[in-house]
């Protein structure tokens, strides 16, 4: 049995608009994430997972607040654990890639500069320059790039380039987990596929963790070793990658993946009709029942499903009682 | 396939050159020698396909007269729109529409989001009084599936991206185009409605004889909607024909890595074998000063020739391809 690295549970926030206004944008969430695997976290926008994965790293700003749950990763709980500590935790134990990253490299730096000065905040204090420098190129080689482009600024660089330089900072200090934020977003497929594939292989030598945010299944199809799918702020499907693409349980899973044209095989395909909820008024009972095609009077518009364990799979969903 | 007069729309060797830089002036051809028809007989959803910087958008740009072309040519039926009178140019603009990718801010925030639709119905006088542009505008959107009463009345923000886009489908289909040049039109929808609006556009096709540039990054997309494809690399057509076939067996280096590298839903498919990324990229200007094959640097087949030589369009089997293997 593989141990788990991260384990979330229960976990709650709220974006509060005005004193009686807030809508719960991540609702009673847990999971947990294994070493050296992929754990690939989807959802459509608002589905809630970017929020969730800034909140297990305490990185939410207001109006977002954590309400309640517990983080713990390593024996300790990172809801709790002092801002010091907690700071040393990232970076250091683990990185989080946001989305976007590659647009926030400072554009008056040498690559060189900016990951020296991430350097020298943790640790690196008095360490000889000649040291620094062969790390920053030792790095920038393991993702792939040329030493020569520590002595380059960033607009020098192309979007996959940075994205490049991006993951080098994230792995100074072989991090036994990295979350990155649809780190592929903005590039072209055969960057996509080369940034992934790189992620991939990080994680095999450093026997490290991946937490993989990204709305494109597909993406979690070619490199997740599990899968979370989130609806409207709640996890309502958790499993193997495999089983869940191959045999979806809950509505919504099967109309996500049903909805996705391939280029080799061609059938007419539907898309779900109607929009997500507004999570300041989330519809009573199953959040996705004014969607569902299986929706039962009485039962999916009054009782809330929760998570239940289906063979290996956990689904929320009434349809497995 | 085009016969010479038929053409809805031909574009000739169609070529944008951007200069940059403020002292130093630099050169870059966004569009290099770009040349497609579509028929005015039959409607098609021809895709151009390409990777940012590609310069598709630009080809939807130039097309829709938004730019100048640096030279070459855009004939609309026949007749060059840079030299149309302006009761020519009118009807052009009425008969060839625009979607684009951001439907968040093709409305106004401050206005209603029947604005959009009663505005052309204005401008074109589609309807005699103010209860008839409403039932025109109730009609419309009863062609993309949405309800009247659920939009009529309320603001861009109490509404989806899904929504809007199909409000701003809805506003073409007021003005009944022969073309319509969408640009990324799906890419900020999710993915479980992103099919609704491909089928609506498909729905437009068959039944209203309405032909579509579809412009996009997405293969799987365009594939689902199109026969056809142009797919570009730094401002040129690389390949292009039938896009089932171009699909299946990809005939250029570029084309064959980047149809290898769509991620697959299928985890029993993953891809095989590590994508190398290059370990320094030329930027686009340097990329400029090219001789040869713009794709030479990632190019995993390069010979000699493809360092001094720019491939040109050839004959390959059903398609052109622009590569010296062939």
């Amino acid at each position: 049995m593989a141990e788990n690295i991260l384990s979330v549970k229960d976990l709650t926030v709220d974006y509060v608009l005005t004193s009686n206004d807030s809508l719960r944008a991540v609702d009673n969430v847990t999971f947990e994430v294994n070493t050296e695997e992929i754990f690939g976290i989807v959802g459509e926008s608002g589905s809630g997972k970017t929020t969730l994965a800034k909140a297990v790293l305490r990185l939410l700003e207001p109006p977002g607040y954590i309400r309640s749950g517990y983080v713990n990763f390593g024996g300790v709980n990172l809801l709790e654990v002092p801002e010091e500590k907690l700071n040393k935790i990232r970076w250091e134990k683990i990185s989080y890639i946001p989305q976007s990253s590659m647009n926030a490299l400072n554009p008056l730096m040498k690559i060189k500069d900016q990951m020296t000065e991430v350097m020298k905040m943790h640790g690196f204090k008095g360490v000889s320059k000649e040291v620094i420098n062969r790390r920053v190129e030792e790095l920038l080689v393991s993702v792939g790039l040329a030493p020569e482009v520590s002595e380059m600024y960033p607009h020098e660089l192309s979007g996959g380039m940075k994205q490049r330089v991006i993951i080098a900072m994230a792995t100074i200090f072989n991090p036994t987990l990295i979350v990155a934020d649809e780190p592929t977003t903005a590039l072209d497929v055969v960057v996509q596929r080369g940034i992934l594939q790189l992620l991939t292989k990080i994680k095999n030598e450093h026997k490290s963790s991946i937490v993989l945010v990204t709305h494109d299944i597909a993406i979690q199809a070619e490199v997740a070793d599990k899968v979370a799918v989130m609806y409207a702020g709640k996890i309502v499907e958790i499993g193997d990658i495999r089983d869940v693409l191959k045999e979806p349980l809950h509505p919504y899973t099967q109309a996500l993946i049903s909805s996705i044209p391939s280029p080799l095989e061609k059938k007419a395909l539907y898309g779900l009709s109607g929009v997500p909820p507004d999570l300041r008024r989330p519809p009573s009972g199953c959040r996705f029942y004014p969607r569902c095609k299986y929706f039962k009077s009485g039962l999916c518009d009054k009782v809330e499903p929760h998570l239940q364990k289906i063979g290996d799979r956990l689904v929320a969903c009434h349809l497995y009682r | 396939m085009s016969i010479g007069d038929a053409n809805l729309i031909e574009v000739q060797n169609l070529t944008k050159i951007f200069s940059t830089g403020f002292i130093m002036k630099r050169n870059i051809a966004a569009v290099e020698g770009v040349s497609f028809s579509l028929s005015e007989k039959v409607p098609e959803i021809l895709t151009i396909a390409g990777e940012s910087g590609s310069g598709k958008s630009t080809t939807a740009r130039l097309i829709l007269g938004l730019i100048k072309p640096t030279s070459g040519k855009i004939l609309y039926k026949g007749k060059d729109i840079w030299k149309m009178s302006a009761k020519e140019w009118n009807q052009y603009r009425r008969e060839v529409n625009a979607v684009f990718q951001d439907p968040y801010s093709a409305f106004n925030p401050f206005h209603k989001v029947e604005h959009v639709l009663l505005t052309p119905i204005r401008k074109f006088r589609l309807a005699e009084s103010k209860e008839d542009a409403y039932e025109l505008a109730s009609k419309a959107l009863d062609s993309v599936n949405l309800r009247g009463e659920e939009i009529l009345g309320r603001y861009p923000h109490e509404l989806s991206g899904g929504q809007l886009q199909r409000i701003l489908l809805a506003r073409v289909f007021l003005l009944k185009p022969k073309l319509i040049v969408a640009d990324e039109p799906v890419s900020m929808i999710d993915a479980s409605i992103r099919i609704n609006l491909l089928n609506i556009m498909l729905k437009y096709k068959e039944n209203l004889g309405v032909s579509f540039l579809y412009i996009t990054h997405d293969l799987s997309t365009a594939t689902y909607i199109s026969s056809r494809v142009l797919i570009m690399y730094l401002g040129n057509v690389v390949e292009s024909g039938p896009i089932d076939d171009i699909v299946q067996n990809p005939l250029h280096p570029y084309v064959q890595q980047l149809i290898d590298s769509i991620p697959n839903p299928d985890p029993e498919k993953r891809w095989k074998g590590y994508i190398k990324l290059p370990e320094v990229e030329h930027n686009l200007v340097e990329t400029e000063r090219v001789k040869g094959c713009k794709f030479y640097d990632r190019c995993p087949k390069r010979m000699e020739i493809c360092k001094k030589e720019r491939p040109k369009l050839k004959q390959v089997e059903n398609r052109l391809v622009a590569c010296h293997l062939y």
